[in-house]
């Protein structure tokens, strides 16, 4: 009897054993895997990219229709304030696309999860909370008799539609980029949703700076030839 | 080759032991002061640790045969306080996860506190399976002697 219960007693303790031996190599291997998933790069050159090239197209186009001016000489509709805030907002916005987290991936053949995060970061505190709502929002929200100007008489409503589209894009992305901390019981659709963001991640935000830059781009144009007596 | 290998498995498994202790220590004591919890309401985490300490003692105390000799039981212990130590270290070091970046803080108090849970169940199953070991090692030592009584009996006889 004694001889069974200790026969019994060893099926228990190496049963035990060889759970905790499937769960701790479950969790061993999973974690590797997650530590390998997470530090995928994207390598691209920025030079080549379409995606990069466009932006920095819309920037050098930004940076060219907003040379110096002199408020004195201009002759249009708008008042020398108007002007010169106007001037200020689109430079400043040009500043704020042209962050250091921007310069960083431009600088760089390889991205990481941490360069598309900063990325991000970039864009909500610097793009999103400096240039559109700051800036772009100005031309959106002034009264259209203080803003005496055919063309932004006619866009205003688009502009508006436009800018508020731009205040939520990337949020989705932030969430996204914050579960790669956890991953819990792995799956195919975990591993495409959570892990991997880097290829993604870059063309979701640089869609979105694009967006700004764009329209950034538009308001300087039509700012250049609103000014062009005063340059 | 088993035989040193068991050797080598059996005490650096204390080692481990001691070293994933340390390692969750420093996480939790963290972890608590941040959340300006008292450090005491971490009693559970530190348990089965304590526990197993007291089971390893008495193994290496009494001598266990049935443990010491069990390769299985000290590898898949090995094997838990690995798993441990670098789910601590990855919580400590991996800067690639967005969480700790985010929360500002120098370790991923976000990804350790996922994984205390299945860390005490291992380390409960680890005690339990130690103590049937244990029993399954136990020897019937009175019924020897009196066996042995008795065939000094019948000699003498």
């Amino acid at each position: 009897m004694i001889d069974f219960l200790k026969q019994y007693c060893k099926i228990i303790s190496y049963s035990l054993l060889g759970l905790i031996f499937a769960f701790s190599s479950f969790y061993l291997i999973v974690n590797l895997y997650h530590a390998s998933e997470i530090r995928k790069t994207f390598v691209y050159d920025p030079s080549t990219n379409a995606t990069m090239q466009k932006f920095q197209n819309y920037l050098t186009s930004i940076k060219e229709n907003l040379p110096e001016i002199d408020a004195n000489k201009y002759e249009g509709d708008l008042t020398a304030f108007q002007v010169m805030s106007a001037d200020q907002k689109l430079k400043a916005c040009y500043e704020e696309l042209n962050n250091e987290a921007m310069q960083a991936i431009m600088n760089k053949n390889e991205l990481t999860i941490v360069d598309i995060y900063n990325l991000r970061e970039a864009f909500e505190t610097e793009v999103v909370s400096k240039c559109v709502v700051t800036n772009l929002d100005w031309f959106a929200k002034a009264e259209k008799n203080q803003l005496n100007s055919a063309y932004l008489k006619g866009n205003q409503t688009y502009l508006r539609l436009y800018l508020d589209s731009i205040l939520s894009d990337t949020y989705y992305l932030k969430k996204d980029l914050l579960n790669n901390s956890s991953y819990y019981f792995n799956t195919s659709l975990v591993t495409s949703t959570v892990m991997d963001k880097v290829k993604d991640g870059y063309y979701d935000l640089m869609a979105s700076y694009t967006k700004v830059a764009a329209i950034t781009d538009e308001l300087a144009q039509w700012f250049s030839e609103e000014t062009k007596g005063a340059r | 080759m088993i035989e040193i290998l068991n050797k080598i498995l059996y005490y650096i498994k204390l080692l481990l032991l001691l070293a994933s202790f340390g390692f969750t220590f420093y996480i939790v004591v963290f972890m608590y002061q941040r959340l300006d919890k008292n450090i005491l309401d971490a009693f559970s985490v530190f348990l089965p640790f304590a526990i197993l300490f007291v089971m390893y003692a008495i193994n290496m105390i009494l001598n266990q045969k049935a443990v010491k000799d069990s390769v299985f039981f000290n590898f898949v212990s090995c094997m838990v306080f690995v798993l441990i130590i670098f789910c601590g270290y990855r919580a400590v070091a991996d800067d690639f996860m967005i969480a700790k970046i985010r929360l500002g803080y120098d370790i991923n108090f976000n990804y350790f506190s996922d994984m205390i849970a299945p860390f005490k169940i291992m380390l409960y199953g680890l005690s339990v399976a130690d103590i049937f070991l244990i029993l399954a090692g136990v020897k019937r030592k009175k019924k020897k002697v009196q066996d042995e009584t008795l065939t000094v009996k019948v000699e003498a006889k």
